[in-house]
């Protein structure tokens, strides 16, 4: 690697890949910020949706692979999936001096690269699926599906996962947690990349406190979000729960059940600017889930100066600092959050620590240091 | 302890004890002082680590369920996975904590019993390990390849890497010539994919700890397994009878063949106990070249070790892993002339406890075993080497292995499995 002498980061040939572009999600944030960096690098992926960004990616020069162009690609997303291992190793890269591959499902990271190439994948999460992680799809199946047809294509998928996860020189997880689980399932050593959290105008934002607690993010059920209703229905608090998701229903004939209608509202989906003053009012914000790969979005209510509250595992026990920063739970009990919901005080935390950390993660540092990882590994 | 939304939940009492209840849909983990135990929910009350036992297969006893025996004493608790299980071979096993893979509800039965490992892989990896804190796997063959999560260490005890894809000169197989290629050639592929998932690897000798160097290249720690040095004991009053024994199931690779010429060669009288697949070939074998060979097949092990007291000495021709027939007749005070490969050397002190051959020949052996009667033996010896391999010193050897794993998984975020 070192005998291409070092050229110049201008001259160098980038490109870059992801997963598949069929969503706009924290995922493609990543995306969004490579982008910024190396504006004129193309875009391979697997399949592209462009009228689901937003804003759109106008201008960008995205390549996809043969999947794109199929009959009802819309209809048959998830059957297609099928061919996105297949499709990955076909997209041609042979003319990039540097690829950056940004992954979440373990497919941009098999793309093929010529040797004098630099590969890094940034890898988000490993599919949990096939390593032992139960997930919501998997329960909703039926039989059929998943006692005969998935075993055998998880089967393959599994050994092609952990075979590609070779091809990266550099494998850079977004968090220690992710970090842990390359080095079990792909036996392979990483960096730690801390994903880029957009948290300028969550920095300069500055307005009173009110007394409300916060949740604000996809409603789903893994995050456990009932938990924070049942505790600050016991504390007589106030939460405010921003967002949509699959588990929505379920939560509001919780709070039906409870008769806690006036300690939680729905407020659905907000705008930027109205998003982010609610959360910068809020005085503390409540994360239940366990084990979330990250959660950016803690990062964000710490930029706004707003404690988090959340169990000590997963990715806030990288992000919040306990005491300082919020609090962090040692056991996952429905007991323990009530408690620390019900003797949070939020006078014992300083708005400007939780910035400063909030600063940690943010997107110029992230630039920083992958422009740093590229130089070291060049 | 473990946290997460899912089939089972867990109740802490005062932080030691653990209930485990099962339930249809996901219950956070509750905290609580004070406990109404009601009877419908299963109870497992444990202030153990919680333990899964994966093997390959129950189907017939032999050396490796003994082993699992020996870890079922060190965690009685444990519950065990395999890929088919019959029950009625297996009469100490408690049928209840015994889980199966979808091979054992497949249709015809008799033919699976015979090609269980081909559905093994997928099978396998079926199993989910969320509510254990430590999994433990005995296998040969497929049990290494369960998946288990970052935060569930698995230990490997491995008995040797599966001899039908890496002994160079295992047998072909009956059936279609390109078949069994084929398939072995996607079991090699899958094995050294399975053989990344575990987090330690145990080897059960020095000859498999090589072995797994040079097929899986990684390194594995040594734990001979133990024989119960309290039942297998000699007799001093029991005069030793003229004829040498082989105590063994009748496969192939085990060579049974050059320990029948090689007592013909010697005009000595053999006794073989066991049965097996070559127990036509060997009988018919016998009576063609007129060895005096009685077949006993299969008995308990009272008799065993009856024969094992009044055997002039123990014949082991093959290959071992490891060879836990050869420490039982040591430990009944017989000496053992075997072939010098393989595990059983590193139990046998040759001269001591009884003769090497370099060959695996019937000529070699029978000059051994010629050799091994210009000997005095002296039984306290000979018992003296076997009782190094106990199976105390195989659980300590297992719970030392456990233990180191299992304090390490509380430091996460940085625990590094690798190490």
């Amino acid at each position: 690697m070192k005998q291409t002498n070092k050229r110049n980061f201008e001259k160098l040939n980038v490109a870059l890949v992801d997963d598949f572009l069929t969503t706009d999600g924290g995922a493609q944030k990543v995306l969004r910020v490579l982008h910024e960096m190396w504006p004129n690098a193309p875009v391979y992926t697997t399949v592209y949706n462009p009228e689901r960004f937003t804003p759109p990616l106008d201008g960008w020069d995205i390549r996809t692979s043969f999947v794109d162009r199929l009959p009802g690609k819309n209809a048959l997303e998830q059957q297609y999936k099928l061919f996105y291992p297949l499709a990955v190793e076909r997209l041609d890269l042979s003319s990039y001096d540097l690829v950056i591959s940004s992954t979440y499902a373990g497919y941009s990271k098999a793309v093929i690269t010529p040797p004098e190439c630099l590969h890094i994948s940034y890898v988000q999460t490993v599919p949990r699926f096939l390593w032992g992680y139960r997930t919501s799809r998997h329960d909703r199946l039926g039989w059929l599906y998943r006692s005969v047809i998935l075993p055998p294509l998880e089967h393959y998928w599994r050994i092609w996962d952990r075979q590609t996860s070779v091809r990266p020189d550099v494998l850079a997880a977004n968090s220690k947690n992710i970090a842990r689980r390359i080095r079990k399932f792909y036996r392979r050593d990483c960096e730690v990349l801390y994903p880029p959290a957009d948290i300028d105008a969550l920095l300069k934002l500055s307005v009173p406190k009110e007394d409300y607690f916060i949740y604000f993010g996809r409603l789903e059920k893994y995050k456990c979000i009932d938990m924070a209703i049942r505790s600050v229905f016991k504390a007589k608090q106030k939460l405010i729960i921003v967002g949509t998701g699959s588990h929505e229903l379920y939560l509001k004939d919780l709070v039906s059940e409870l008769h806690a209608e006036k300690y939680v509202t729905f407020l659905g989906w907000l705008s930027g600017g109205e998003l982010r003053k609610r959360i910068a009012q809020a005085k503390g914000f409540i994360f239940p889930g366990p084990d979330e790969d990250f959660g950016l979005v803690m990062v964000e209510a710490l930029a706004a100066g707003t404690p988090v509250i959340a169990f000590n595992m997963g990715g806030a026990a990288e992000i919040v600092e306990h005491s300082v920063t919020g609090i962090l739970i040692d056991s996952f009990s429905q007991e323990l959050l009530d408690r620390s919901v019900a003797e949070f005080n939020l006078s014992t935390f300083s708005m400007e620590a939780c910035r400063d950390r909030a600063k940690f993660f943010s997107t110029d540092v992230f630039k920083k240091r992958i422009l740093s990882l590229i130089e070291a590994n060049l | 302890m473990k946290a997460q939304p899912g089939r089972r939940a867990s109740v802490h009492i005062s932080g030691q004890y653990r209930i485990s209840i099962p339930c249809a849909y996901t219950v956070p983990v509750i905290e609580c002082r004070y406990v109404l135990i009601i009877c419908f929910f299963e109870i497992h009350v444990s202030d153990q680590p919680s333990v899964a036992l994966v093997t390959d297969v129950l189907t017939v006893p032999g050396g490796a369920s003994r082993v699992l025996k020996d870890l079922l004493d060190i965690f009685p608790k444990a519950d065990i996975f395999t890929s088919l299980f019959e029950p009625s071979r297996f009469p100490w096993l408690d049928p209840s904590r015994v889980r199966t893979t979808f091979i054992q509800k497949l249709p015809l039965r008799n033919f699976w019993r015979n090609h269980y490992v081909l559905p093994s892989p997928i099978a396998f990896e079926q199993f989910s390990f969320s509510d254990y804190d430590v999994v433990i796997s005995l296998s040969a063959g497929c049990a290494k390849g369960v998946i288990t999560r970052d935060d569930v260490p698995h230990i490997a005890i491995i008995l040797t890497p599966p001899r039908n894809q890496w002994d160079s000169d295992a047998p072909v197989g009956r059936g279609l010539p390109f078949i069994r290629p084929l398939v072995n050639s996607y079991l090699r592929m899958w094995d050294i994919e399975a053989s990344l998932r575990p987090d330690k690897m145990v080897a059960i000798s020095r000859y498999v700890q090589k072995r797994i160097k040079k097929v899986y290249r990684r390194d594995a720690h040594l734990v001979y397994p133990g024989i119960d040095t309290t039942y297998w004991t000699a007799d001093h009053s029991q005069k030793r009878g003229n004829f040498y024994l082989v105590v063994s199931r009748l496969y192939q690779y085990k060579r049974i063949d050059i320990a029948i010429e090689a007592c013909r060669l010697a005009q000595r009288r053999l006794i073989i106990i066991g049965e097996g697949p070559q127990r036509g070939e060997l009988s018919s074998l016998a009576e063609h070249t007129g060895a005096d060979v009685e077949f006993k097949g299969r008995l308990p092990d009272s008799a065993v070790r009856d024969f094992y007291r009044s055997c002039r000495g123990f014949l082991s021709p093959g290959v071992e892993d490891f060879g836990l027939t050869p420490v039982e007749a040591m430990a009944c005070g017989a000496p053992v002339i075997a072939f010098n490969d393989g595990g059983v050397p590193e139990t046998v002190a040759d001269g001591q406890t009884g003769v090497l051959f370099a060959e695996q020949s019937a000529r070699s052996m029978a000059d051994a075993i010629l050799r091994a009667e210009s000997i005095t033996w002296r039984t306290e010896k000979i018992r003296k080497r076997a009782k190094e391999f106990s199976g105390q010193s195989f659980k300590s050897g297992i719970r030392g292995v456990v233990e180191t794993v299992f304090t390490r998984v509380k430091d996460r975020p940085d625990f590094d499995f690798m190490k």
